[in-house]
């Protein structure tokens, strides 16, 4: 009698097991979900439709998303819902902003790709301040720009490089790897920079000191990889510019899963240009061609 | 001592039938179909053994002459090519369509490789007559006697323009380094990499091969860009250029895609064959990073465009705000050519939103401007598919 309800428990157990592992399988290909998209409201006869939105910054303090609007030559703000709140253009002075982010005491830094510049724009005194780069006398080409540490990480398009600078905007510091073809995005973490390669999607792993940690070969054709995000599990997420797909890698360059595709409807996307976790754990994808910011939650 | 007595006769009775039967399928074939078409300095090892049926079915088959597979399927199940091809960087057109007869012969030819025509190379020239020099002055030793393959795999390659090795190992298998140090004495680089910038690997008019058209400060003096061996930057060339280019360096989209130099990466610093110093024809130069466009619209059941349209024609090579580098937007840059379609068509523009995105429509919400597999480079299928993502009432 005792061995019989040993064995019906066990068998009760597989199957729940089973059960679990039913659900859980696919969990990571299918259960990113679209939550709400970023978009500018076309109701007002003037109002015009996002076109070609580059960069994406999202403020955890204050519950913000902004979204710079590249070929409008303004920037907007979102709440956490995906409500629409504002559009600020510095009176018409923004000449195509490509990427910005915003610090605590109401100061903006924008990419602004029209006049290859950073520039900084002080809510409060509505002032605004253009400055062209250099590196070592070399011009630079601001891309891609992130914050760390009281630290400015900017990516020359040129170079392929990722310049550090100070508040004061003096380089002191370049990230790159000896034959590398440049990098296309990059990310800033606690353990590092990890940059993605323009054309072959090798992801490198830098130290903070620039030293190279590690490279990540992924395993998985993708046409034109071309921005990256390194998931809070430490999962690697490639946009394929082309395809319109998410690719995701582990840290051997695995391949785990890809999702979404290029087209217009819900669930695809147009020539990708952005992918970043926001701190709620959603993943937004700046759909430029599509003109909005798809935000996708498990 | 029986039984193995038996098994040998066996074998030798199955072994003579079976030959039997493969010359007997060859005999009875050449009764209808003419040996000496047959015949000829190569032949294709099952058609030497008699053995038609290797390929053909003798009674009925779904493919054209008998066949009894596809012809790529045919040929790569004893031609094991497309292992080295998986993953290679470039494919030829013809193997990646499985069009192996576009240059063998299945049966005889007189040139090795079963390759079509009575010389080599001329089966390369059938397709790559732009590449014929034959008005040059000097034509380069293996492009003159059609030894294309010498140079060139003609099925798959890592390396650019099916090549067999990176361009100066290429050249270094025949031009000994010594002798490569020896004619480029003073110069401010070693000439390792870039001979192509220089050279025209199939002819020119100049002795050396170098190429026709001269970059004026080439012309005059390395000196006038190099200093020292210290690579020559992006920098360098926009002390010249940057009147002309800078607009689209400006852009949110450009093409500064070189660490050291991105203008060298589409145009030649020394010489060239055409008046814009690009490093060949146009879409020869976007191919070297564009190889998934081109794939893809060489691949389209209907491409566009399907003349040999420049990329320049829609895209601001240097750089522009549109996507994907366009000249304009998606109505734009297509009413250039289809005039008739901007005027009177399904409306479109700044006043119309699609209301899959909300964004304005363009010619290119329903059609996807290098080809698709749907008529009119639509999308998806335009009886049905691709309208009901907007009209879903329909």
């Amino acid at each position: 009698m005792k061995t019989a309800n040993f064995i019906k428990r066990v068998w009760r157990g597989c199957l729940f097991a089973l059960l679990l592992l039913a659900i859980a399988a696919p969990a990571g290909a299918t259960a990113w979900q679209w939550r709400f998209s970023l978009k500018a409201p076309v109701l007002k006869k003037d109002a015009k439709p996002m076109l070609m939105p580059s960069g994406l910054f999202v403020d955890q303090k204050r519950k913000r998303y902004y979204v710079a609007d590249t070929e409008n030559n303004r920037l907007l703000s979102f709440n956490d819902k995906g409500e629409f709140l504002n559009v600020f253009d510095a009176n018409k002075r923004l000449n195509a902003p490509y990427d910005m982010i915003r610090e605590e005491d109401g100061v903006l830094w924008v990419v602004e790709a029209g006049r290859n510049s950073l520039t900084r724009i002080d809510l409060k005194s509505r002032k605004l301040i253009s400055k062209t780069l250099d590196w070592k006398g070399y011009s630079v080409y601001p891309h891609r720009l992130a914050e760390y540490d009281g630290r400015f990480y900017i990516l020359d398009k040129k170079s392929g490089a990722i310049l550090r600078y100070n508040k004061k905007l003096v380089a002191d510091k370049r990230f790159a790897v000896d034959g590398f073809k440049g990098f296309s995005d990059f990310k800033v973490r606690k353990d590092g920079i990890w940059g993605l390669e323009r054309l072959s999607g090798r992801v490198f792993h830098l130290g903070l000191k620039g030293k190279l940690i590690s490279t990540i070969i992924p395993a998985g054709e993708m046409s034109f990889p071309y921005a990256l995000e390194v998931g809070p599990a430490g999962l690697i997420y490639i946009a394929d510019r082309h395809a319109g797909t998410i690719n995701v890698f582990d840290q051997s360059g695995a391949f785990k899963y890809r999702f979404l595709g290029s087209g217009q409807v819900r669930g695809r996307t147009y020539y990708p240009e952005e992918i970043m976790f926001d701190p709620w754990g959603r993943l937004c994808v700046v759909d430029s061609g599509n003109g909005r910011v798809e935000v996708f939650s498990r | 001592m029986r039984s193995s007595m038996r098994i040998i006769t066996l074998l030798f009775l199955g072994l003579t039938m079976l030959a039997g039967q493969a010359s007997a399928a060859g005999t009875v074939c050449y009764k209808c179909h003419a040996r000496k078409n047959f015949r000829g300095a190569v032949v294709h090892k099952p058609v030497a053994e008699g053995r038609c049926n290797v390929c053909h079915s003798p009674h009925v088959a779904k493919e054209k002459g008998l066949l009894q597979e596809k012809v790529s399927k045919l040929c790569l199940s004893c031609h094991k090519l497309d292992r080295e091809a998986k993953g290679a960087l470039v494919v030829h057109k013809p193997f990646r369509n499985g069009n192996c007869l576009a240059c063998h012969d299945p049966h005889t030819s007189k040139v090795k490789g079963l390759v079509r025509e009575d010389r080599p190379g001329q089966v390369c020239f059938r397709c790559h007559e732009a590449e014929l020099a034959g008005k040059k002055k000097f034509l380069h030793a293996p492009f003159k006697s059609g030894n294309c393959v010498a140079c060139h795999s003609p099925h798959s390659s890592n390396h650019f323009l099916l090549l067999r090795e990176d361009i100066g190992k290429l050249c270094s298998k025949c031009h000994t380094k010594g002798q490569i140090a020896a004619s480029h004495k003073g110069f401010p680089r070693k000439p390792e990499n870039g001979c192509l910038t220089c050279h025209n690997p199939h002819g020119a008019n100049r002795r050396n091969l170098i190429r026709d058209v001269l970059h004026p400060p080439y012309k005059e003096s390395c000196d006038n860009c190099h200093d020292g061996s210290s690579p020559v930057t992006t920098d360098k060339c926009l002390e010249c250029h940057q009147d002309d280019i800078q607009k689209g360096l400006f852009s949110s989209h450009n093409h500064l895609v070189d660490p050291v130099n991105a203008c060298v990466k589409c145009h030649s610093p020394h010489a060239s064959d055409r008046d814009d110093l690009l490093l060949g024809r146009q879409e020869r130069v976007c191919r070297q990073c564009h190889l998934d466009t081109f794939t893809r619209k060489e691949d389209a059941l209907h491409p566009h465009p399907r003349d040999k349209a420049s990329c320049k024609d829609c895209h601001a090579v240097h750089g522009s705000n549109q996507i994907a580098m366009l000249k304009g937007d998606g109505v734009k840059v297509c009413t250039r050519c289809h005039e008739t379609q901007g005027k009177f068509t399904h409306p479109v523009g700044d006043k119309v939103h699609d209301p899959r995105t909300g964004q304005p429509l363009t010619c290119v919400s329903c059609h996807y401007p290098h080809g698709t597999n749907f008529e009119f480079n639509l999308k998806l299928n335009g009886a049905r598919d691709l309208c009901i993502q907007c009209h879903r009432s329909y």
